[in-house]
């Protein structure tokens, strides 16, 4: 989401800054918490909500910048359905130049010591390192964009484990494939997806058997056409089909004793 | 030291920790996941009432119960709590419809704690069984499965029809009739995790 301005109201003498104004297709915001809860999510939906939220995390990361409470709820869809990251309330500026430039000073946390660290973000969303008191990282960013995808699929909450990723059978796509290096529990370890979910090799493979794929009858003609053509082929083909020369002649030779045998005495 | 439960993130738990800013989304999930079972559980008592009407009342109540931290998770699970809420507040109207004259229904008993262990084993099970439907709900309304797993899942769950007969219709081997049944059943079983007990 883009800021457009910086100014001082003259009135009231407070900061504001203008930003995008995002509408969804009915004309008024939506989140993609909205569209969980309208039963509004597809798997290619999710897909493309996907590698939006991939580029503009890849985006504000490469800047410096931590969102720190990406969820649902901060992800606003566009008219032509695209997801917008907004709300920067808790995000925080690691680039040192761009904290100079906007005037902030260097921070570092500097609580009492075995004082708990204050922790910005949304519970269901927060990494392992951060829940144990750790700092936010963009790692963390990367983890609560697995959570995101994981609730917008499945309805439920990320708990970790290999029985949540059993929960992602149910689909078409190979969401395993693209979540797992962004939930791992090691932040070294998170990757964000280079690929988009593809169709799992069950779906390609079951081409008679996947839910919703039954072959038209095109597809039978085809078939059918193929099969005929192969039958063909092999009648044009096949090695012909002729006996040896003695065989040959064997079969017309006429018996040495032929007529004689109304001779033979009884 | 962490500040958070290494549990399992329930719902109740998410309610109870109060994370600062997180208070409104829990809530809003609280409402999304334990309306309908409320609703449901109101209609398998036969009361006759509209269940909305009876869900927006409980949940009033429930809010403040809450919110208030009156609710103390302990050898009580929660769901004996919530239950027990729901009938006093079904009873509760059940006596003033009699005291107005009216009165629809004849609730089993008007005082909690002359019920036989019996009728609680019952009404428990009356809970569970509000709660697993409003978690198969959940799963064939709020998730991106695909609509055809779904009906696969409602013709051959919900609806009772023989695997045979659903594979047939949908034009899918027995046998992934039975895989679709498998898949869901656990996400309608995570679901009634997140809810907790």
């Amino acid at each position: 989401m883009r800021v457009h301005d910086l100014a001082v109201d003259a009135a009231t003498g407070r900061p504001y800054f203008v930003m995008d104004l995002v509408l969804g297709a009915e004309g008024r915001p939506e989140s993609l918490e909205d569209a969980r809860r309208a039963g509004a999510v597809t798997e290619e939906r999710a897909a493309a909500w996907l590698a939006d939220l991939r580029d503009a995390l890849a985006y504000i990361h490469a800047a410096g910048v931590v969102h720190r409470d990406v969820k649902l709820e901060n992800v606003l869809v566009d008219r032509d359905g695209h997801a917008i990251l907004s709300d920067f309330g808790v995000s925080r500026i690691f680039n040192r130049d761009l904290r100079a430039a906007a005037g902030l000073a260097t921070q570092t946390f500097t609580g009492a010591a075995g004082a708990p660290r204050p922790v910005m973000g949304t519970l269901g969303y927060l990494p392992p390192e951060v829940k144990a008191g750790g700092e936010a990282t963009a790692a963390g960013d990367l983890y609560a964009l697995g959570v995101l995808m994981f609730r917008l699929l499945t309805g439920i909450w990320y708990e970790g484990g290999t029985d949540a990723f059993a929960l992602l059978e149910p689909f078409e796509l190979s969401w395993n494939e693209v979540l797992a290096p962004l939930l791992a529990a090691d932040p070294a370890a998170r990757r964000l997806p280079e690929e988009m979910p593809q169709r799992s090799q069950e779906g390609r493979r079951s081409f008679f058997g996947r839910i919703g794929a039954r072959p038209s009858r095109v597809m039978w003609a085809l078939v059918a056409t193929a099969l005929l053509g192969v039958a063909a082929a092999w009648w044009a083909l096949r090695p012909p089909r002729t006996l040896p020369e003695d065989d040959f002649k064997s079969l017309f030779a006429v018996p040495s004793d032929y007529g004689r045998w109304e001779e033979a005495p009884r | 030291m962490s500040m958070f439960p290494e549990t399992s993130i329930t719902l109740l738990a998410q309610i109870a920790a109060r994370t600062a800013g997180d208070d409104e989304a829990a809530w809003v999930r609280f409402f999304e996941l334990y309306a309908p079972a409320i609703g449901k559980f109101v209609e398998l008592q036969g009361t006759g009432r509209d269940p909305d009407d009876v869900v927006q009342e409980v949940l009033m109540k429930l809010v403040n119960v809450l919110r208030e931290g009156r609710f103390k998770p302990g050898p009580v699970p929660f769901r004996a709590y919530l239950v027990t809420l729901i009938r006093r507040h079904l009873v509760s109207l059940w006596r003033k419809e009699q005291a107005r004259g009216g009165g629809r229904f004849v609730p089993l008993e008007e005082d909690s704690a002359s019920v036989p262990p019996e009728v609680v084993e019952l009404i428990d099970l009356d809970w569970r069984l509000a709660k697993r439907r409003a978690a198969v709900e959940h799963v064939l309304t709020k998730t991106a499965v695909s609509p055809q797993s779904k009906a696969v899942y409602r013709a051959y769950v919900l609806e009772e029809r023989p695997i045979g007969e659903v594979a047939k219709e949908f034009g899918i081997p027995r046998n992934s009739v039975s895989q679709i049944k498998t898949r869901l059943d656990r996400l309608v079983a995570a679901v009634e995790r997140e809810m907790g007990d």
